[in-house]
């Protein structure tokens, strides 16, 4: 009898487990057919084919849901899933960068801004956030706090062509036009003749 | 008379600086542009000769970019001395730093590799290039442990990423943690559905 009772066990042990790998197996299979249907540029299939299998507390769903939606145009949907991509992991980088792409067509630069300070804060020197902060305090013609950001990225790559120009600017803009100059000659070194970097130097005087 | 004399001396003191800077500027840019069109077209010798021309060896740009032409012509040694210079003029950038490690991995220097890679997450703890490559030299080490730190990180920072899900799955099930390991390798096949190697190490797990 003790025998019989191991042999259920056993069975539902293996029955539950076969059950678990067939649901992965229904997983792997919805990402399979939505990477088919993006490729085909079929968007709202492959929305329905991840939909079909959707579970909330699945990261990777939520944060390619984010994705689908977002290049299918609909950017609060998109924002909601990568949110909730966010909420499961709070650490994900890339869950944060990919919500500021449907922030980012919506044109919600607070929130954007928001977005880029949280990556800093788990990621210091990220280079593309450190550039992309910059640019939206430039924009709003927030040379300081331009800078800063700028200045991490100069200190990181320091022959990098855009921070080097975008701190030109940000210097030319803040009456610093010594260090901009050499900044500006910095960013010709790597682009020679680029236009910006060349009128930037000829306003150095 | 004597106010004539000391502007006729700050002008010619200012278009003497002036011409200095601008020679200076367009020797540089020019050596570079040269240095760029030599490059596109192979002719990585002739790419190095444009530099050499001006060649200073307080200039961090020139000897950054020398050791890029001396690796692309595969004269590692030397690559390696010219971002070892970089990295003397600037050691908080990251830049000279993962451009040796490139002649490194050819001249089969694990040790100073590992090093390099220390010293880029020592200024950059999330990078996820050294990390992962940290990783991957620890893992053909057969350090596994020491390897599933370095995938963990960037599993914790891009969790759909397949290269770090699929090498952290690896690296557990190397240490016998099979039932972790399966969760890894189902994450990486949802990146890359029929991954041969994901398939294979789930395969591996009863």
């Amino acid at each position: 009898m003790k025998t019989i009772n191991k042999i259920i066990i056993l069975v539902a042990i293996v029955f539950q487990s076969m059950t678990v790998f067939s649901q992965s197996g229904d997983l792997q299979k919805a990402f399979v057919e939505s990477y088919t249907q993006e490729y085909n540029k079929k968007y709202t299939e492959a929305i329905a084919s991840l939909v079909k299998v959707y579970n909330e507390k699945s990261y990777e769903i939520n944060l390619r849901l984010g994705w689908l939606n977002y290049i299918n145009g609909n950017y609060p949907q998109s924002q909601s899933y990568y949110q909730k991509a966010i909420n499961l992991k709070s650490y994900s980088i890339e869950a944060k960068l990919g919500m500021i792409k449907p922030l980012s067509a919506l044109e919600s630069w607070d929130k954007v801004l928001l977005q880029y300070e949280e990556i800093l804060k788990i990621d210091p020197q990220n280079a593309n956030t450190n550039y992309w902060a910059g640019i939206i305090y430039y924009n709003r013609k927030k040379y300081d706090a331009a800078a800063k950001y700028f200045e991490k990225g100069v200190n990181l790559y320091p022959f990098d062509y855009d921070s080097n120009h975008m701190l030109g600017w940000t210097y030319l803009n803040l009456g610093r036009a010594q260090d901009a100059k050499i900044l500006f000659k910095k960013a010709l070194l790597s682009h020679p003749g680029d236009a910006s970097a060349t009128d930037g130097l000829s306003k150095c005087k | 008379m004597e106010i004539v004399k000391k502007i006729f001396v700050v002008s010619a003191i200012l278009f003497h600086a002036a011409v200095g800077i601008a020679q200076n500027v367009s020797n540089m840019e020019k050596a570079f542009n040269g240095s760029y069109n030599e490059e596109y077209l192979k002719n990585y010798e002739k790419a190095i000769a444009e530099l050499n021309k001006v060649y200073s060896s307080d200039s961090y740009e020139m000897n950054l970019r020398l050791g890029w032409l001396y690796y692309l012509s595969k004269n590692y040694e030397t690559s390696g001395s010219y971002y070892q210079k970089a990295i003397s003029q600037k050691p908080e950038a990251l830049e000279p730093r993962l451009g040796i490690v490139m002649p490194l991995a050819f001249l089969d220097d694990g040790t100073k590799l590992l090093q390099q890679y220390a010293s880029i997450i020592k200024l950059h703890p999330q990078n996820t290039i050294a990390n992962y490559w940290s990783g991957v030299i620890n893992y053909n080490k057969k350090d596994y442990k020491s390897a599933q730190k370095f995938f963990e990180k960037i599993v914790e920072l891009y969790p759909f990423d397949y290269d770090s899900n699929h090498m952290l799955a690896w690296s557990l099930l190397n240490q016998g943690k099979s039932a972790e390991a399966k969760t890894f390798f189902q994450a990486a096949l949802m990146v890359r559905p029929s991954d041969a190697s994901a398939l294979e190490g789930l395969g591996k797990i009863k």
